[in-house]
């Protein structure tokens, strides 16, 4: 008998395509035909491992949770509610800004500063001056508030 | 009057039987796409969106299918080049590629006549060889690996997978001998 068949006889034989001489090796030799018979076992089992597990993912689709973000975001429903929510959120922003009261502007750290500084301008004595000034009310001479000009 | 009524009636009938043959071939054919499309790319959510776009596409061409070949065949045809054009996209996502990379460990699970007849020994020579081809057939190129699935997953013979393919009969002879050569190349001397 001849030598056993190689890799390429082997798969031609598994797929079917073995000649003549293939086919009567095959007949004699034990030991090629084990190896067709248990790769062609192996392939049948992967097969079945295929679609065992094709089965379970195909169940895991089925069971898993239908909503998604890109189907939700797909559906015109979910759309018009976020347009919805946005037009809310602008609506109310808007609101707010029209009822800003001025009271609540005068509170803030901005306005209290343009206060004094407003304040110390109108002031037209300095502040190095007012002793003067206090004396000069007291003896009455003056005659003046603190916040009067000095006439020379 | 009469007429023109009887004309819509049965145009409507034709247009539900159709989509009634439609939904009874969804839902024949629709395990066998996702099972291919899940053995090709290895990723659930891709199977899924592939068999999905499969059926629409068929849809949309349903009506000018002439049968020439067998609706399996033409499905996957459609499913082949849906397959192609994911694996195409993920080229440029390589973070897809680690995601979806082979986990034969996880997949592999024998058929319960097989655990029945078989000994312990022999059922875990046959996993570790089943885990070897998924192994191996993650290296496949992707035609090889293409007509493998087809032949060997899906049952289909080699003129079914050259319709399925666009390929001859020759050149899907040549991709199937070398994906077989190159597993029995990879499983190493326990094949």
């Amino acid at each position: 008998m001849n030598e056993h068949l190689d890799d390429g006889r082997i798969a031609r034989c598994i797929l079917g395509d073995g000649d003549a001489e293939d086919r009567a090796h095959l007949a004699l030799c034990s030991a090629c035909r084990v190896e067709v018979e248990e790769f062609g076992q192996t392939l049948r089992a992967f097969r079945g491992s295929v679609r065992d597990w094709s089965q379970c993912e195909s169940a895991a689709c089925e069971i898993g949770p239908k909503w998604s973000v890109r189907s939700a975001l797909g559906t015109p429903y979910c759309i018009a509610v976020t347009f919805l929510l946005c037009l809310m959120g602008v609506a109310v922003s808007l609101w707010q800004r029209s009822n800003r009261s001025p009271g609540r502007a005068g509170s803030d750290p901005d306005s209290v500063l343009l206060e004094q500084v407003s304040a110390d301008v109108a002031r037209r004595v300095p502040d190095g001056m007012e002793p003067l000034l206090n004396w000069l009310d007291s003896t009455g001479t003056g005659g003046s508030s603190p916040g009067t000009p000095l006439t020379p | 009057m009469k007429q023109a009524s009887s004309r819509v009636m049965s145009a409507f009938e034709d247009s539900f039987d159709r989509t009634l043959d439609f939904e009874r071939m969804v839902e024949l054919y629709r395990p066998r796409i996702f099972r291919f499309a899940l053995a090709s790319l290895g990723d659930r959510d891709a199977a899924e969106t592939v068999s999905q776009d499969c059926f629409l596409r068929a849809h949309g061409a349903y009506a000018s299918f002439r049968g020439d070949c067998s609706l399996q065949t033409w499905l996957m045809g459609i499913a082949v080049n849906l397959i192609r054009d994911q694996l195409r996209n993920r080229r440029l996502q390589f973070w897809k590629k680690t995601r979806s990379a082979p986990m034969p460990a996880e997949r592999v699970s024998l058929n319960r006549s097989q655990q029945a007849n078989d000994s312990p020994e022999s059922l875990a020579l046959l996993k570790q060889q089943v885990e070897a081809v998924w192994t191996a057939a993650e290296l496949l190129s992707a035609r090889q690996k293409t007509v493998f699935l087809l032949r060997f997953v899906e049952d289909m013979d080699i003129l079914e997978i050259a319709a399925s393919t666009g390929m001859k009969e020759g050149t899907v002879k040549k991709h199937l001998f070398r994906a077989l050569q190159s597993l029995r190349l990879r499983m190493g001397p326990n094949k």
